[in-house]
C-alpha cells in the first residue's frame, strides 16, 4: 500500500486540496451560495452555524429550498426551539411535508441542546434545524460530534452578536439584510474560502413557493420603521 | 420432550432484600444477615437465608432460636405463601420469554418444556447461559436441572450439581448414584429405607416394586416411577392473563425515583415475556406508585406503535420518573398495560444471524435509502417517545393545516404521540390542487409568514406598508369573527412582518407574523 492510500484511508486526516466529502451534500437552492460552498451545498454531518441580525429578514427562507428537497425524499425534518410557531401555510408553499416535520418545544438551552443532540445521534431525522441563545463552545462541540455520528445536517441560530466568540461549527454564516438583497457573510468555512455572498430577494421566491407580492422593495429608513424593529426586538424570546 | 426445572431456593428473600446483584452497583455496602422464617406447629424455623447469614453458619431447617445464638443481630422476614405464589407466577411470565409450556411446580420450581426451544435460542448452551445469566442480572437466585423427565429435572434442579441430562439412559445412570436422602420423601420413609440399608438410588430401582409399594407406601412407589418416566404426572400449562398487571414490593420505602429503576427492571423483564409469549406490544402502560399514606402516583405512558422491548420501556421510564418529584415514600410498585397490540414480526436475516438492520454504517444507509422503511419508522418513533418522556408529550408536535382562512385556526398541530402516517399525503394533496409550474399560482398561494406570532401584538404607531392589502373576513358564524386587511411592512433593517387592521378601525394596526 502506498503512502497515499495509506493518508487516503486515514479519516480523521484533513486535506486542505481534493477534498472529498464523506456525507452527502443537500445544494441550497442558491446558486451564488452553492458556489461559496465547499462541496456546493450545505453538508451533512457537519455543524452549520448561522448568525442572523435579526429575526424575519430571510433567514429561515434560505434553508427551504433543502428543506423542501429533503422533505420530497421523504425525510424527516426536525425544528427545535423555534422563535416563533413557524406558520404551516408558509411551510407548505416551500413544498415541505408537514407530517414529516417535527416541532420540539422546549423551556431552555438545556433542553435544545439535549434534544438537537438525541434527533441528531439517532441519525433518523436528516435535517434538524436549533435555536440557541447562550451556549458554551463545548456545547457546540458536542452538537457537531452529534452530527458526526448521526451522518446528519445540524443547524444551529445563534445571536448575531455572538459572533466573536469562538464556536466549533465547520461552517459560519453571518446574515444581514441590505435594502434589496441578503448579505451572506461566510466567516468560517471548513475547506472552503471566507468570502460575501449577496442573495437578491427575488431569489427567495422559489424558496417560498410564492412570488413576493412586493414589487417595488424601496422601503427607506423612517421613524416608524425603526421603532417597529424595536417592538418586534422586545417579542424575541432570547432578547 | 426436555425439561428445564428453574427453583428458585430464596425467591421471597431475593425479591424482598435490597440486595443488588454484584457488579450493579459498587457503592451500596453488603446486606446484613436476613433469613425467611416459617411457621411449622409450634416451631418457627429457617426457611432460607441471605448469603451473609448463610456465611454465619445458618442452615435451611435450622429452628429460629438456634440462629439466634449464631447472629443476634440476624433480621427476619416471615414466609408469606401467597406472596410467594404471586412471586413465582411473575417468574412463569418472564419465563415464557425462553418457552411455550411454562408449569408452575409446588411453591419454588418453574418447568419449562424447552426441546422446542433450542432451535430459536441456538442449541442447549446459549439458552441455559442466558437464563442464568438473566437471573443473575435482576439479583434472583436460581438453580437448573434438565432432563427428559420433569420429576427428574426438578430433583437435579434441587440438588444443584447436575447441569443437564439429555437422554433417558444417561439420565437412569446419573440417577443410580444419587443418594437416597435427596430424594423429597417423607422423614418417615427415610428412616425406613436407611434401617433397611438402601443407600442409593439404584438400590431402590432394583427393588421389585410391588414390595416397594406395599413396604414403603404408594408415595415411595409412585415418586420411583416418575423419576424413571415410566409414569407422569400431568403438567397443567401456565396461561398468561390477558392483560398484565403485577405489583412489586419494594424492601425499602424510598422517595428517591432513581431507585425505583432497579425494581421496575425486574417488573418489566416480566412484561417482556408475557409480550413476546402472545406476540404483542405495548401501546398504553401505566405504572402506578403506592404510598403508605396517600393515593397512589399514576403515571401513563403511550407508545407510537406497538412496543415488546423492555430496554426502550425502562428508558422511557425512567427519563419520566426522573422528572417526577415524590413527596411521600412509595412501597410498592404496579405495573398494569392499558392496551395492548399485536407487534409486527422481527425481520430475521437468514445469513447474518442478526435481527434488524446491521453494517457498518446503519443510520448512513438509512440516510440514504430514506426514512420510509419499517425499521426507520420504529426509529423515529422511538426516538419521538424518548423526547417526549423527558421535554413532555404537549412540547412536541407536528404542524398541520387548519381548513380555515383564519390565520391562527390555519395553524394546527398534531400530537407528536399520534400514529405516523405515511409521507407526503398532505403534500402531495396540496400540489395536486396546485399545479407546482403553473404560472398563475400566485394567484392561488398569497405570500404567508414563516413565523406566526401566537397572539397578535398592538401596535402603537402606523407601520411602513409596502403592499397592497389582502382581506380576510371570515368566521362569521362563529364566535371567532375575523375582518382584517393584511399588509406586509417593512422596517429599516429590511425585516419583513405581516400585519393587520381590523376592517372597522384602519388605523390601528396588529403585528401577527415575520418572514423569516
Amino acid at each position: 500500500m502506498s503512502l497515499e492510500a495509506l493518508l487516503r484511508a486515514e479519516p480523521s486526516l484533513w486535506r486542505g486540496e481534493q477534498q472529498t466529502f464523506p456525507h452527502r451534500i443537500i445544494p441550497t437552492g442558491f446558486r451564488a451560495l452553492d458556489h461559496a460552498l465547499p462541496g456546493a451545498g450545505w453538508q451533512a454531518g457537519r455543524l452549520t452555524e448561522l448568525l442572523p441580525a435579526h429575526t424575519g429578514h430571510g433567514e429561515f427562507s434560505l434553508l427551504l429550498p433543502a428543506l423542501a428537497a429533503l422533505s420530497r425524499q421523504g425525510h424527516w425534518i426536525a425544528l427545535v426551539h423555534p422563535p416563533f410557531i413557524p406558520y404551516p401555510p408558509a411551510l407548505l408553499n416551500a413544498g415541505i411535508d408537514l407530517d414529516r416535520t417535527l416541532i420540539t418545544r422546549t423551556d431552555n438551552d438545556t433542553d435544545t441542546l439535549w434534544a438537537a443532540e438525541q434527533l441528531l445521534r439517532a441519525g433518523s431525522f436528516p435535517a434538524v434545524i436549533c435555536w440557541l441563545h447562550k451556549t458554551s463552545p463545548r456545547q457546540q462541540r458536542r452538537l457537531q460530534l452529534a452530527a458526526e455520528a448521526g451522518h446528519c445536517w445540524a443547524v444551529a441560530y445563534r445571536p448575531f452578536d455572538q459572533q466573536a466568540d469562538h464556536s466549533p461549527a465547520a461552517l459560519r454564516i453571518l446574515i444581514r439584510q441590505r435594502p434589496s438583497y441578503l448579505e451572506l457573510d461566510i466567516r468560517k468555512s471548513r475547506g472552503g474560502r471566507l468570502q460575501q455572498v449577496t442573495l437578491p430577494l427575488s431569489a427567495f421566491d422559489e424558496a417560498q413557493g410564492v412570488e413576493w407580492p412586493v414589487c417595488n422593495a424601496t422601503a427607506s429608513g423612517t421613524e416608524t420603521a425603526v421603532r417597529l424593529h424595536d417592538q418586534a426586538a422586545g417579542l424575541h424570546p432570547g432578547g | 420432550m426436555l425439561w428445564a426445572a428453574l427453583y428458585f431456593p430464596r425467591l421471597q428473600l431475593d425479591l424482598s432484600s435490597p440486595d443488588i446483584p454484584a457488579g450493579q452497583r459498587a457503592d451500596t455496602p453488603p446486606a446484613g444477615p436476613l433469613a425467611l422464617v416459617r411457621q411449622q406447629q409450634s416451631r418457627r424455623l429457617i426457611c432460607s437465608a441471605n448469603t451473609a447469614a448463610l456465611q454465619a453458619g445458618i442452615q435451611a431447617g435450622m429452628p429460629l432460636t438456634a440462629a439466634y445464638a449464631l447472629i443476634p443481630a440476624l433480621q427476619i422476614l416471615e414466609y408469606d405463601p401467597v406472596r410467594q405464589q404471586r412471586d413465582l407466577r411473575q417468574q412463569a411470565l418472564w419465563a415464557l420469554r425462553y418457552s411455550s409450556w411454562v408449569s408452575i411446580h409446588q411453591s419454588d420450581i418453574l418447568l419449562l418444556e424447552i426441546a422446542a426451544s433450542l432451535k430459536l435460542f441456538g442449541g442447549l448452551k446459549p439458552l441455559v447461559t442466558r437464563l442464568r445469566e438473566d437471573c443473575r442480572a435482576s439479583g434472583i437466585s436460581m438453580q437448573l436441572g434438565i432432563a427428559p423427565v420433569s420429576e427428574t429435572a426438578c430433583l437435579f434442579a434441587r440438588m444443584n450439581n447436575i447441569t443437564g441430562v439429555l437422554s433417558l439412559d444417561k439420565m437412569r445412570r446419573v440417577l443410580n448414584d444419587i443418594p437416597i436422602q435427596a430424594l423429597p420423601l417423607d422423614p418417615f420413609v427415610h428412616k425406613g429405607l436407611r434401617q433397611s440399608g438402601i443407600r442409593s438410588c439404584r438400590q431402590l430401582f432394583d427393588l421389585p416394586r410391588a414390595a416397594l409399594g406395599r413396604r414403603f407406601g404408594t408415595g415411595c412407589l409412585q415418586l420411583t416411577e416418575r423419576l424413571l418416566g415410566e409414569s407422569s404426572e400431568r403438567l397443567p400449562a401456565f396461561e398468561a392473563p390477558e392483560q398484565f398487571d403485577q405489583q412489586l414490593d419494594l424492601p425499602l420505602e424510598t422517595c428517591d425515583s432513581n431507585s425505583l429503576q432497579f425494581p421496575l427492571k425486574r417488573l418489566l423483564r416480566a412484561l417482556n415475556g408475557f409480550l413476546y409469549s402472545r406476540a404483542l406490544g405495548v401501546i398504553r402502560l401505566q405504572l402506578s406508585l403506592l404510598h403508605q399514606q396517600a393515593p397512589a402516583t399514576h403515571l401513563a405512558f403511550s407508545f407510537l406503535s406497538p412496543v415488546n422491548d423492555d430496554a426502550h420501556l425502562l428508558k422511557i421510564i425512567t427519563e419520566r420518573l426522573s422528572r417526577l418529584v415524590l413527596t411521600c415514600p412509595t412501597v410498592a410498585i404496579i405495573l398494569t398495560t392499558r392496551e395492548l397490540a399485536e407487534q409486527r414480526a422481527e425481520i430475521q436475516d437468514l445469513f447474518s444471524g442478526h435481527t434488524g438492520t446491521t453494517g457498518t454504517h446503519p443510520l448512513k444507509t438509512d440516510v440514504q435509502a430514506g426514512t420510509r422503511s419499517p425499521a426507520a419508522q420504529a426509529d423515529v418513533a422511538r426516538l419521538i417517545e424518548r423526547l417526549a418522556a423527558r421535554l413532555g408529550e404537549h412540547q412536541l408536535y407536528r404542524p398541520a393545516l387548519g381548513d380555515d382562512h383564519r390565520p391562527e385556526a390555519a395553524s394546527r398541530t398534531t400530537a407528536c404521540l399520534q400514529p405516523l402516517r405515511s409521507a407526503g399525503r398532505n403534500l402531495r394533496s396540496r400540489q395536486a390542487t396546485l399545479p407546482t409550474h403553473a404560472p398563475e399560482q400566485s394567484l392561488y398561494r398569497p405570500a404567508r409568514p414563516i413565523w406566526l406570532l401566537p397572539v397578535p401584538v398592538k401596535l402603537p404607531y402606523h407601520p411602513t406598508l409596502i403592499s397592497s392589502a389582502e382581506r380576510i373576513e371570515y368566521g362569521w358564524w362563529d364566535t371567532g369573527d375575523v375582518r382584517r386587511d393584511y399588509y406586509i411592512a417593512r422596517d429599516r433593517h429590511g425585516v419583513h412582518y405581516w400585519v393587520f387592521c381590523q376592517r372597522n378601525s384602519p388605523q390601528q394596526f396588529y403585528l401577527h407574523g415575520l418572514f423569516g
